[in-house]
């Protein structure tokens, strides 16, 4: 007996299928043992259930104990509830608090980017005079050569050749 | 009412996203080395306390005329983004260092209190140095080298 078949016969013993139907699960019960056994075994649970459940009494009537419910719940919608803001709340609510938002994060947008954007394009140089930069290809190097004259003081180099060293 | 809520919250999230995200690029730390060499075709030997410069910097080099190229001072300096950070590279002069983010570096040398080059310049990790020079006295020249280090 498959699942279907045991689904038909709990139907049968529920009283739940059309008359049809029942038909040809009684049929079927009437040439199948392990089928009649499954029927009278439901039988008997449901009937054991029907006859010693115990009853259960609601103590008041049945309006009263459904309008304690309805109180229960507006009681709870009511405490739960913001109260009504005043209309410039409203306004500020409704317009400063998003147009305030969208300025802060411009304002972050544009310290980002202020600080990610060199002063300068790559590379560039502010014209000092007497300042010129030379690529040498094979190195893959630029060079940033100064006329500053021999006393800039760059190497402190004195005038014997030697070096000052800090 | 609701609606205005979740729009603040919403305002409020990404502000705090950009905040997160902007305090980490901030946050980028970088690592440079200034090396000052000096050019000259004079005898190295003659200069005892000075050695000659890393081949890496001198093959760079190999176009000037000099024969030799010596190491006279060398200074290691961490960067803070946006923040400016001064090397004093000899008695005279130094460097002033911006680093700007993208591996772009300002550079400004001043020579006895004058700014002789301001420049902005990318200097990657490993391979491209900013290299800087000028003559100096008895034909020879000064070179800064501005290479960037890995940080640890």
């Amino acid at each position: 007996m498959n699942a279907e078949t045991q689904l038909k016969v709990q139907a049968l013993v529920d009283g739940e299928l059309p008359p049809n139907e029942a038909a040809q699960v009684e049929a079927l019960l009437a040439g199948d043992a392990g089928a009649r056994q499954l029927a009278a075994s439901l039988k008997a649970t449901r009937d054991a259930l029907r006859d010693n459940e115990p009853p259960l009494a609601v103590p008041e009537s049945r309006e009263f104990y459904w309008s304690k419910i309805a109180r229960e719940i507006e009681r709870l919608e009511a405490q739960n509830a913001q109260p009504v803001p005043t209309p410039w709340l409203r306004w500020a609510r409704r317009w400063l608090l998003p147009v305030g938002g969208v300025a802060v994060l411009a304002g972050l947008l544009a310290m980002l980017s202020a600080s990610r954007t060199p002063a300068l394009s790559a590379n560039s140089s502010r014209m000092m005079p007497g300042t010129i930069s030379f690529y040498l290809q094979d190195e893959d190097v630029t060079i940033v050569w100064i006329e500053t004259g021999v006393n800039s003081g760059f190497t402190d180099a004195s005038p014997d050749g030697s070096v000052a060293v800090e | 009412m609701s609606t205005s809520c979740g729009s603040l919250k919403v305002c409020l999230c990404l502000a705090l996203a950009l905040l997160g995200i902007g305090s980490s690029v901030r946050a980028e730390d970088v690592k440079v080395e200034a090396t000052l060499v000096w050019g000259t075709n004079e005898d190295p030997g003659k200069f005892k306390d000075l050695k000659p410069v890393n081949p890496e910097l001198g093959k760079r080099l190999q176009y000037f005329k000099w024969k030799h190229y010596l190491e006279i001072n060398r200074k290691t300096v961490a960067l803070q983004q946006g923040k400016e950070n001064t090397i004093q590279i000899s008695k005279e002069c130094k460097l002033i260092l911006t680093y700007q983010g993208n591996s772009m570096f300002r550079v400004q040398l001043f020579g006895k209190g004058e700014r002789v080059s301001d420049r902005i310049q990318k200097i990657t990790l490993g391979e491209k140095p900013a290299v800087f020079g000028g003559d100096d006295k008895n034909d020879t020249a000064w070179f800064i080298f501005v290479t960037r280090l890995p940080v640890k």
